[in-house]
């Protein structure tokens, strides 16, 4: 895994220079034709009844006298469901066969803790506080080739799915990452001879930072799509660039906040699911040619009550969505599992019953689209199997 | 290098019972200087002369009152930073909301961390802070985040942590931001009634259930806020007719206040209970641990401190006492654990002895968000992590060597007098004695050096002392606490 970081060794007190640039022509992988996968995680518990109603259900219409999307008034996906229409960009990527739903999806465990349920999802470990290495990350060892570039997350620390043994990057923005120091190629030598102690946390990511950092310096970041001008638009935008630049991006992850709408949902909802609507629907068009080599999946740690709470918001709840995007699916789908669960009526605050466990949904994205052949192994104590796989590539 | 002592005698003279715990312990100045790297945001030449004077001990006893500590040079700044002592309807006459209060804000705590005497309360307070995290610049927070740190909590970090815990419930800042304010017996939001157990008390393992949440949820119904300021001058107003006035069963404990003016009760009784419980005890202790380790403590410590909580009815001086006195705490290895990035730009102007200017804070402040530490900015109510690996990312690194540049070369505000010349080992010396106590290892003397020396003959002639400094500030060594 520190294969590279020995070539940067260099000499005796670090007197050598580096005149070339370190990254550059090192990345494994066929240009252009690598699969991606992009990961954005819905921070707080994104309500799925609320993104995509299931207008075949009259206790969706009972339990949501304030927060309801009217029927008629839904954006139609097919004779069960239908979007909210703050989503109107995915509604038009879900009937040109873009994006796929899967409905009823969510985590085997029932903690209603955002931190506990965050966790057990980004490492694939529903339950197991002893787990500590991200699925991402795992999947990394397998198809990174060792190149820190393969994993980047775009946010202020790296996101926990991406954490572990495996050399990752994180970026709060491919903009400002750059070093200061003239010559700057010195101070660079400098500082990689001061911080070339495999092991120790500062020279890892101090390689890692330079091992990559000529790659990023070169990205163009022109977008070639109206993105809105939001922190995840911006991000979004970022992952885009990097991968169309093709310098060895497999796997990005981010995130965007204010899911968690514990009042006036109405309102509250409506801003982040423009945003979302908006910046997904930028980040395909901007991808271009590269969208079938990219697959985005959207995600968020549980579900919201079925029942509206005293402030006409909703509480944590158990089932959600999951949205796929681009990376060559099938499209124009809401999975469901067997059958639509209906909204649990022995649970007092009627949840939506998991009929997909996310980790089937894991499996099949690393098996279809990543490559990976045995996709379980990146997921502790699961046995991955392909008849419970949600059936994106189906 | 300085004279090493050993502390017993002065202890003996000096000191109180609680502090006598541990006679035995050894001091030299790099024990001296391993404390004060985890106990203030960097040593200053002033910080060090004080505890060589007055021992490990008594220094930290000194620290534990800051009430006793003359602050004059972070006093005389605070003018520029009017609502800091504004409570919640001044604020809302004065500020239209928005980045105003958190800009303030951010500047005092950034002018607290390189300029207060009272180092030790600064790190506390942001330590309780971000155990009662709120998101300032949204909600009635924008307006109630000044009085929420500097009243609800900053007088309770070493007092009652029963006093501080009822000081932010009852503050609009938290009511608001957890959605207590919008929970009535009408309609029941459990948002609040969720987050006092798992994140500021009991932790998610501390033997609650999901009928719990909810009898607390009950419990609050009523306790609410006052946004236009018109009956509350402080925003906090409970709402009788809001307030379910059923019995409720809390961890097995009964409540039984009624309604009226006496439902407030329940809520006071659910704190207290919370409070004073063992889990709260383990889960507070191992969390503050975790922050002055820097990563997760010894749990014997952690079962020593929990103890104490408990015999002392959450007296948090006495905890924090014996957490910051314990042999584990003295002996854990020095300049082991990557410094979050506000302490990494504190100690470095501290050791320069950079002076104020009024461009210089708000400049570190806006670094701050690039090495990913904005503060007030977390949105979730856990706040931010205890551990130092997570602000080690090697994005943020970059930004980091950029800062040690950028501050070495005079920009950013930072003003310091750097007239040191000389051959390479002599400038290293005299740059090193001022960022260390003891010297950085002979590796990284050399390298550092030899970095020096591979510079074209100008940058040597012209620019020598700070790309000496902006190298020394950039070594492992500096980087770490």
């Amino acid at each position: 895994m520190l294969t590279r970081r020995r070539f940067l060794q260099t000499g005796a007190a670090g007197l050598a220079t580096l005149a070339m640039p370190l990254g550059i022509g090192q990345r494994a992988g066929a240009a252009g034709t690598d699969k991606v996968l992009v990961v954005l995680f819905l921070r707080g518990g994104a309500d799925g009844l609320h993104l995509v109603p299931p207008t075949l259900d009259p206790a969706y219409y009972d339990l949501r006298p304030t927060l309801q999307v009217p029927a008629g008034s839904e954006l139609t996906l097919d004779s069960s469901f239908g979007m909210h229409p703050a989503l109107s960009e995915l509604h038009g990527l879900f009937h040109q066969r873009k994006l796929d739903v899967i409905h009823a999806i969510g985590s085997p465990d029932d903690t209603r803790s955002h931190f506990d349920a965050q966790d057990f999802m980004e490492l694939a470990a529903p339950g197991d506080r002893s787990a500590n290495q991200g699925w991402l990350n795992k999947t990394l060892e397998r198809i990174g080739g060792g190149d820190a570039l393969a994993g980047v997350t775009l946010d202020i620390a790296k996101d926990l799915s991406l954490q572990g043994p495996a050399q990752s990057l994180q970026l709060r923005s491919v903009s400002t990452y750059a070093l200061q120091g003239t010559p700057v190629a010195k101070r660079r030598a400098g500082l990689s001879s001061l911080y070339d102690t495999p092991g120790d946390l500062l020279s890892d990511h101090t390689q890692e930072a330079f091992d990559v950092l000529d790659r990023v310096n070169s990205v163009d970041l022109v977008t070639q799509a109206p993105y809105p001008g939001t922190p995840l638009a911006s991000q979004l935008a970022e992952i885009a660039a990097l991968i169309k630049a093709d310098i060895g991006v497999r796997i990005a992850t981010t995130s965007a906040h204010d899911w968690d709408t514990h009042d006036r949902q109405a309102e509250t909802a409506y801003t982040p699911m423009r945003d979302l609507s908006l910046s997904l629907s930028a980040f395909h068009q901007d991808l271009g040619g590269d969208a079938s080599r990219v697959l985005t999946l959207v995600m968020t740690e549980f579900g919201r009550t079925a029942i509206e709470n005293g402030a006409f918001g909703t509480d944590h709840g158990r089932g959600s969505v999951m949205f796929a995007l681009g990376g060559g699916i099938t499209g124009g789908r809401v999975l469901q599992g067997a059958s639509w669960p209906g909204l649990d009526e022995s649970d007092p605050f009627r949840d939506l019953p998991v009929t997909t466990d996310f980790r089937d949904a894991f499996a099949e994205v690393l098996k279809r689209h990543m490559g990976l052949n045995s996709p379980g192994q990146v997921m502790p104590n699961f046995t991955a199997s392909q008849n419970r796989y949600p059936g994106l590539y189906a | 290098m300085r004279r090493h002592t050993i502390a017993i005698a002065l202890c003996a003279v000096t000191c109180m019972a609680a502090t006598c715990e541990f006679p035995w312990l050894a001091e030299t100045e790099a024990h001296r200087e391993h404390i004060l790297n985890r106990i203030s945001y960097g040593p200053t030449a002033a910080s060090r002369a004080r505890i060589e004077q007055l021992g490990i001990p008594a220094y930290i006893e000194e620290q534990l009152h800051p009430e006793t500590l003359a602050d004059p040079v972070y006093d005389a700044m605070t003018s520029r930073w009017p609502s800091l002592g504004m409570n919640y309807r001044t604020a809302l006459q004065n500020y239209s909301g928005g980045f105003e209060v958190m800009m303030e804000m951010t500047e005092a705590r950034v002018a607290r961390a390189i300029f207060s005497e009272r180092q030790l309360e600064a790190l506390l307070l942001e330590f309780w802070f971000d155990h009662f995290n709120v998101f300032i610049p949204d909600g009635l927070a924008q307006w109630d985040g000044p009085h929420y740190e500097q009243q609800a909590i900053r007088p309770h970090v070493l007092g009652r942590f029963e006093d501080m815990l009822i000081a932010v419930a009852e503050s609009p800042a938290m009511l608001n931001y957890l959605d207590a304010d919008e929970s009535s017996r009408l309609g029941m939001n459990e948002n609040y009634a969720r987050e006092v157990m798992e994140l500021h008390t009991l932790g998610v393992e501390g033997g609650y259930t999901e009928a719990d949440i909810g009898e607390v949820a009950r419990a609050f119904t009523g306790w609410n806020t006052d946004p236009g300021a018109t009956q509350s001058a402080s925003g906090f107003l409970y709402r009788a007719s809001w307030h379910d006035p059923g019995q409720k069963t809390v961890l097995g404990t009964v409540l039984n206040n009624g309604g009226g003016a006496n439902g407030k009760q329940d809520g006071y009784a659910v704190l207290r209970l919370l409070a004073n419980h063992p889990s709260t005890a383990r889960f507070l202790s191992r969390k503050l641990a975790t922050w002055f380790f820097r990563k997760a403590p010894p749990e014997p410590l952690v079962e020593r401190l929990a103890a104490s909580f408990l015999q002392t009815g959450g007296d948090l001086r006495e905890v924090t006492r014996k957490l910051l006195l314990s042999p584990e705490l003295r002996y854990a290895a020095p300049r082991t654990e990557p410094k979050r990035p506000l302490v990494f730009v504190a100690s470095l102007a501290r050791a320069l002895g950079a002076v104020d200017n009024p461009e210089f804070i708000p400049s570190l402040a806006w670094h701050l968000g690039e090495m990913g530490e904005a503060p007030y900015q977390a949105r979730t109510p856990k706040g931010r992590p205890e551990t130092a690996a997570v602000w080690a990312g090697n994005g943020t690194l970059i930004h980091r060597f950029e800062l040690a540049w950028w501050a070495a070369h005079g920009y950013h505000g930072y003003e310091f007098t750097l007239n040191e010349t000389g051959n390479a080992s002599g400038l290293f010396d005299k740059l090193a004695d001022r960022l260390f106590a003891s010297p950085p290892s002979a590796e990284t003397r050399a390298k550092t050096i030899a970095y020096w020396q591979s510079l074209p003959q100008p940058d040597r002639l012209y620019d020598g002392a700070p790309q000496m400094l902006g190298m020394l500030a950039a070594t492992p060594e500096f980087m770490k606490h």
